[in-house]
């Protein structure tokens, strides 16, 4: 093959990869430490934690999948075997569209590569507003640094495609902030095909990054494997139990997989990690687990150009605008990042909520058709709770969400500003995406609209593509699941090391935000462990010797 | 935006219907409870892992009017099914039981007709009739039916549109050909 998929090579010279859905029998694996989940959290923890010489084994749900089928560069085949639920995951009652990656890799093996430090302003209201302790800008300021060397992490050279450029050349119109993105690639070839799994592994995703690193270490991965809970003894984690998956990784083969080891990380994400805990019957002495999730809520406008975007190559996040986070008074409504977001058949003709000769007439524009998105940062005011995570009959994660007014205003300010910033940069037609509106000529025919839309839940199209929070981290065990650095306050022997830590929204695309917690948390429990280990030796030897 | 002349009933009795139907369908699959037997149980369609044939036969009769304006033909019609059993199949128990709801909803002869003025089986409404619908349904004050008009309409789009021969329609030449024939060689 063209571009080596890594894993081929690699478990022919030994790396331990096993495929639950091949197993006839139970299976027992003991280890040091046990990571649920191979995202960011739980790729960035292996690398780590095997490199200190712990015996690591990773956890995965999903299915391995290598750039031998992202060859393809088929959406179609990657909403089916990438994503959770091929696409079709949601809030409870279905007013939110959510966007997760389930396979090796997790998100980071379908996100658009985008890489921003947390921002100053959040991590000081995690410290005032939720106690997190040594998460300053200069404490932090290292571990992004590590992990923007070992990911390639860099300001994106080339020029911004046209759907990026769009955003660059309203916001240049409108005297709007903007800057370039940096980008989680090496030798990237500008394709666009990041959230389809990257063709040429230029993406630096956890699949072709920390998880191979791991595996030469010595780490075992077991992917098509869902865990279905933590054992509990007491106040520490006895065990994990978990069930292989069929081949298509969706329903158990009644085959059971169980896992003990001294420490337990959970990296399945800000839906899937309060699940399991909530399923384990986990202690949860205040209730906190499940609750402030945050969604960045995005909603987007689609504006027809004059001349063809072709929204589907060229990488797709190039530019972003912050000219509405930070500036101007939050007690009123709330900030947000302006973006673009690439554009497939498959992965995208389902967002306009159009059918028939509206739809049909949308689509015959496709290659023409520019898409803003606006991430509102959720969260941050008393008005913006977040979200609370629960888990239905058969255990599994479901999101309710609910919109103020506060929210609301912010979502017209977003729908206003897109509509803007596409006239100013040459749209011919703009249509926000809502039930209720229609494809506007001018801005102010888009501005006059938008002030009278209804502003309710199922009439505006809402997204999220970013789950934060609901384990969340902070030096109180009343308000928060785990301390400053990860560890659960109630259970000695585990820690969360994903981005269910984070206490509010981040205001800006996660991925960077739980690399550097991460690299921080998995390195002093590292520390921690490799000193037990240490104690524990040197122990039995006086012992041995007596 | 006004319901069709068409529904003759009352609002506030088709709203009290619709919660009792939705409550109905959410406890026990209202198919199901009158046929005796879990609508969890009724088979897939033969060759397909999610869809029943009840669901093939309003999808059949749907798709017509949600793809207006795109070339269909038989064999699109059977390609566009197939992936949207394929999307089906992967839905987690949650989503697929909603999914399975609306379509037992739609199929339901009072439910269908209540809340969506068709009398009718889908296979002998005419394209007015459905298109009357759809509008109801993506014009409605009632969360539920905005969202399975969303959940129609997405499927058809997303199966429709991913397919190969769709493309040029929308004028999305194909994978990036460089890089694909870098991939692929």
């Amino acid at each position: 093959m063209a571009f080596d998929d890594i894993y081929t090579a690699g478990i022919a010279s030994g790396w331990k990869v096993r495929d639950a859905s091949q197993l006839k029998d139970i299976l027992r694996l003991e280890a040091d430490v046990a990571i649920i989940g191979t995202g960011a959290g739980g790729g960035t923890a292996a690398e780590i934690l095997s490199s200190a010489g712990l015996r690591v084994v990773m956890l995965e749900e999903g299915p391995l999948c290598t750039s031998q089928s992202f060859k393809d560069m088929d959406d179609m085949r990657a909403l089916r075997e990438l994503y959770q639920e091929a696409g079709g995951r949601g809030s409870a009652d279905g007013a939110i569209s959510i966007l997760q990656g389930r396979s090796v890799g997790g998100s980071t093996t379908v996100n658009w590569t985008s890489s921003f430090r947390t921002p100053p302003a959040t991590l000081k209201h995690w410290a005032e507003a939720y106690d997190v302790r040594s998460a300053s800008v200069a404490d932090l300021a290292p571990w992004f640094a590590r992990m923007e060397e070992r990911l390639g992490i860099a300001a994106w050279q080339a020029d911004p495609n046209p759907n990026n450029l769009v955003l660059k050349r309203g916001c240049d119109a409108l005297g709007w902030e903007c800057e370039v993105i940096h980008r989680n690639v090496r030798g990237c070839w500008n394709s666009g095909y990041c959230g389809l799994g990257c063709p040429t592994n230029a993406k630096q995703s956890m699949l072709v990054s920390t998880i191979p690193q791991a595996l030469r270490s010595g780490a075992e991965l077991i992917h098509h494997l869902r865990i279905q809970r933590l054992l509990f003894d007491k106040e520490r984690v006895s065990g994990i139990e978990g069930v292989a998956l069929d081949a298509d990784a969706i329903n158990p083969t009644g085959v059971r997989v169980l896992v003990t080891a001294r420490h337990y990380v959970l990296a399945g994400g800000a839906l899937n990690t309060p699940a399991l805990l909530l399923r384990s019957n986990a202690p949860d002495p205040y209730g906190c687990v499940g609750l402030r999730t945050c969604i960045h809520p995005v909603n987007a406008s689609c504006a027809d150009m004059p001349d063809a975007v072709n929204a589907f190559y060229g990488a797709p996040q190039s530019i972003a605008s912050d000219e509405f986070q930070w500036k101007h008074d939050t007690s009123q409504l709330p900030g947000f990042k302006l973006e673009v977001a690439p554009l497939f058949p498959a992965l995208s003709s389902g967002i306009f909520g159009v059918h028939g000769k509206a739809l049909t007439q949308t689509m015959s524009r496709f290659a023409h058709t520019q898409a803003t998105v606006a991430l509102l940062r959720d969260g941050f005011h008393p008005d913006s709770p977040g979200g609370r995570v629960r888990i239905d009959g058969s255990g599994m994660p479901v999101l309710d969400y609910e919109l103020s007014d506060y929210l609301w205003r912010g979502v017209k300010k977003a729908y206003l500003s897109m509509a803007e910033l596409q006239f100013a940069a040459g749209a011919t037609r703009v249509m926000p995406l809502h039930l209720d509106a229609r494809a506007c000529m001018s801005w102010l025919e888009a501005r006059t609209m938008i002030e009278q839309l209804p502003y309710k839940k199922f009439r505006a199209s809402l997204f999220s593509a970013h789950l934060m929070g609901g384990c969340a981290m902070g030096e109180s065990d009343k308000r928060a699941v785990t301390d400053s650095f990860g560890r659960h306050h109630q259970v000695e022997n585990l820690s969360i090391f994903d981005g269910s830590l984070f206490p509010t929204s981040i205001g800006a695309n996660p991925q960077l935000s739980i690399y550097g917690f991460t690299a921080r948390n998995a390195t002093r429990l590292a520390d921690f462990l490799g000193t037990k280990a240490a104690l524990a030796d040197s122990t039995k030897a006086t012992v041995a010797g007596n | 935006m006004q319901y069709t002349a068409a529904a003759a009933f009352d609002r506030r009795s088709f709203l009290k219907f619709s919660f009792v139907g939705s409550f109905l369908l959410a406890t026990a699959g209202v198919g199901a409870t009158l046929a005796g037997c879990s609508s969890r149980e009724q088979a897939t369609a033969r060759g397909f892992a999610f869809l029943r044939d009840a669901d093939l036969a309003l999808l059949r009769a749907l798709l017509p009017s949600l793809l207006e304006g795109a070339p269909l033909d038989e064999v699109r019609i059977e390609e566009t099914l197939r992936r949207i059993d394929g999307l089906g199949a992967r839905f987690q128990s949650h989503s697929q039981s909603k999914l399975r709801q609306l379509f037992d909803l739609l199929n339901l002869s009072i439910t269908r007709r209540l809340t969506t003025g068709v009398s009718t089986p889908w296979a002998s409404a005419s394209s007015e009739q459905i298109a009357a619908f759809l509008e109801r349904w993506c014009a409605s004050s009632i969360g539920l039916f905005n969202v399975g008009y969303r959940a129609l309409a997405q499927l058809a789009a997303v199966a429709y549109f991913g397919q190969p021969a769709a493309w040029s329609f929308s004028g999305y030449p194909g994978p990036l050909t460089a890089v694909y024939l870098a991939a692929n060689n």
